[in-house]
């Protein structure tokens, strides 16, 4: 275990100015998740990353190496930056993981 | 979208005794997949995403079926992915997707996690068909969050009907940035600026030294180059040339980016800015089956030794698409077709003569397709600064590990790249060295005044991604008897 604790009270604040919306009239059906307890909506063609992403929820963990928050770089499966925790189980990557109703994600410190 | 993917409840292990596996199912794969499957091979094919189409067709059924607006914007390049999905879909073909493959052997053992668990399984013949990644291009602040990639901005369109909120600045070179610009303002999003770092006059020398860009269908892609330009002047969206000395600054996140333009220095606010320069082909599975690489100079890359039936120096291992050197979807869906005419004639189900008949029209298109590459990659090419950052940028996005101190290990004589991986843990992180491999190798090159060549890259060990300790325990081996038909 690092013995640094990062602050990672950037992530339990409510959802800052979204950088991201739904392009056009949504006809995919919603989706609920929910992420650090609270609960938002999706759609049914959301990935756990573009759902975070289209509710605000940036950044999704914070590096205990850097501090520095991290989230969707490549959207592709490649660079490991987007990891959460889905239903329990550590270290997925949201950018490859369709989101499924009733999902519990949470964002915690990461190496 | 999870049609393809594992249920939850568990997987039968009654797999059939696979003949093909091919790795990837964006265009080269399905196509290789289908052709194979088509010919009575008992196939399958494996991919990561959710559904078939890779990243070029990334969730083309779904979009087609249910976001129309969408894919109007993302034009009829990407909507022709729907119909080798169905083509696919249409043959015997097995299609496991959300499935990682995590090792491959020179001898064509082959690991699969999917579901919570790993198969082992041992075809006669493998196409790899892993597509490629955006070329890594390490800036000043380009750790924030609100920095991301041309690609990720794509891919969160497609799969999702997901944009950015106000519109962002685009950054880099390469056709991706400036087709992902004309995208953005479709979908009514714009763009902020595009930060250009294509030398001015470089399309007018590339085409004066290539020519042959003129031929084939060479022209139709320089048509639709020029109504790109066009498209992007007429959005009115500010296109800074010549860029250079990028630098992202903000402090929790993305406030602005600096740059000099035209002998200018300017600056620009934005909470949201996409990198890209290019993209490059991904090859840890190949180097996994100790496939023979030679360095490309064209596209600043290695790429994998190949006969003319796309078979890698690995008997039974073939490479097709942009797994092997970047060639477009077009092309990649006929280098498909290619390498499963190839792994035919290995299998011994074709005769030579019906080989060669039945390859010779791929390969016209396929010399067709190709001519407008050398052009493309001289147009576009990456520059030997891009991998030379200031000291203080992190190089490893992973392991927080910088130039500076990759350049403190060089001076100190550490020069060989899987010694500075070690010493520094530099590329042994999550993502196991696949976004800072080509940045170190560039690094070492430039620092030592050594040959890109000479420098290589990263070792890949198995397993190259993540496992859960179930899928590393759990294995369930599917090894048919009678695998004897080449020998190794």
């Amino acid at each position: 275990m690092s013995v640094f604790e990062p602050d990672s009270s950037a992530l339990q604040t409510a959802p800052s100015r979204p950088r991201f919306r739904r392009s056009a009239v949504a006809t995919a059906e919603v989706v609920s998740f929910f992420v650090d307890g609270r609960a938002y909506e999706g759609r049914q063609e959301d990935t756990v990353a573009s759902a975070m992403l289209a509710s605000g929820l940036t950044p999704f963990s914070i590096s205990t190496l850097s501090g520095r928050g991290k989230t969707v770089f490549c959207g592709m499966g490649s660079c490991f930056e987007c990891l959460v925790t889905i239903d329990g189980t550590p270290n997925r990557q949201a950018c490859l993981t369709p989101l499924l109703e009733g999902m519990r994600i949470e964002r915690r410190p990461t190496p | 979208m999870t049609s393809f993917g594992p249920s939850n409840t568990p997987v039968s292990l009654d797999i059939p005794a696979v003949k093909a596996i091919v790795i990837g199912a964006g265009p080269a794969g399905m196509s290789a997949a289908a052709r194979l499957a088509e010919a009575g091979v008992s196939t399958m094919i494996v991919d990561e995403q959710a559904e078939p189409g890779g990243q070029i067709y990334r969730s083309v059924t779904t979009a087609v079926r249910h976001r129309q607006a969408d894919t109007d914007a993302l034009g009829a390049s990407y909507r022709h992915g729907d119909a080798l999905v169905r083509r696919l879909a249409a043959s015997k073909a097995i299609v496991w997707c959300r499935t990682q493959v995590w090792n491959v052997t020179r001898d064509r053992d082959i690991w699969v996690a999917r579901g919570g668990v790993s198969y082992h399984l041992r075809p006669d013949v493998v196409v790899i068909a892993g597509g490629a990644m955006e070329r890594p291009w390490p800036l000043p602040g380009w750790t924030l969050d609100g920095v991301t990639t041309a690609g990720a901005l794509q891919l969160l369109l497609k799969a999702s009907g997901v944009v950015p909120a106000s519109p962002p600045v685009l950054a880099g070179s390469g056709p991706l940035l400036l087709l992902l610009a004309r995208q953005l303002v479709s979908v009514g999003v714009g763009v902020r600026a595009i930060l250009d770092t294509t030398p001015r006059r470089a399309a007018a020398l590339a085409l004066a030294r290539h020519p042959g860009a003129l031929l084939g269908r060479g022209l139709c892609y320089l048509a639709a180059g020029a109504s790109l330009v066009l498209a992007i002047r007429r959005a009115g969206i500010p296109w800074f040339r010549d860029v250079s000395d990028i630098s992202i600054s903000g402090v929790e996140s993305v406030e602005r980016v600096s740059f000099r333009s035209g002998g200018h220095a300017q600056e620009i606010e934005t909470d949201l800015i996409a990198l890209h320069q290019g993209i490059i082909s991904s090859q840890p599975l190949a180097r996994l089956a100790e496939c023979a690489f030679r360095w490309e100079m064209l596209q600043q890359h290695f790429v994998p030794k190949l006969d003319e039936n796309l078979e890698s120096t690995t008997p039974g291992i073939f490479i097709a698409g942009d797994a092997a050197a970047i060639v477009g979807a077009e092309a990649s869906e006929l280098q498909g077709e290619i390498a499963a005419l190839g792994a035919l004639r290995r299998l011994g189900l074709i005769e030579d003569a019906a080989h060669r008949s039945g390859r010779a029209p791929l390969l016209r298109a396929l010399t067709a397709e190709l001519r407008i590459r050398p052009f493309l990659d001289a147009a576009f090419a990456s520059k030997a600064e891009f991998t030379a950052p200031a000291d203080e940028v992190v190089v490893c996005r992973c392991e927080n590990v910088t130039a500076g101190q990759i350049r403190a290990e060089l001076a100190s004589g550490f020069t060989d790249i899987n010694a500075i991986k070690a010493s520094l843990r530099c590329g042994m992180g999550p993502c196991q060295g696949r976004t800072c491999s080509p940045i170190v190798a560039g690094l070492i090159a430039r620092e030592t005044s050594r040959d890109p060549a000479t420098i290589g890259t990263f070792q890949s060990r198995p397993p190259i991604k993540p496992l859960l300790i179930s899928e590393a325990v759990n294995v369930r081996t599917n090894v048919p008897a009678d695998r004897t038909l080449i020998k190794t």
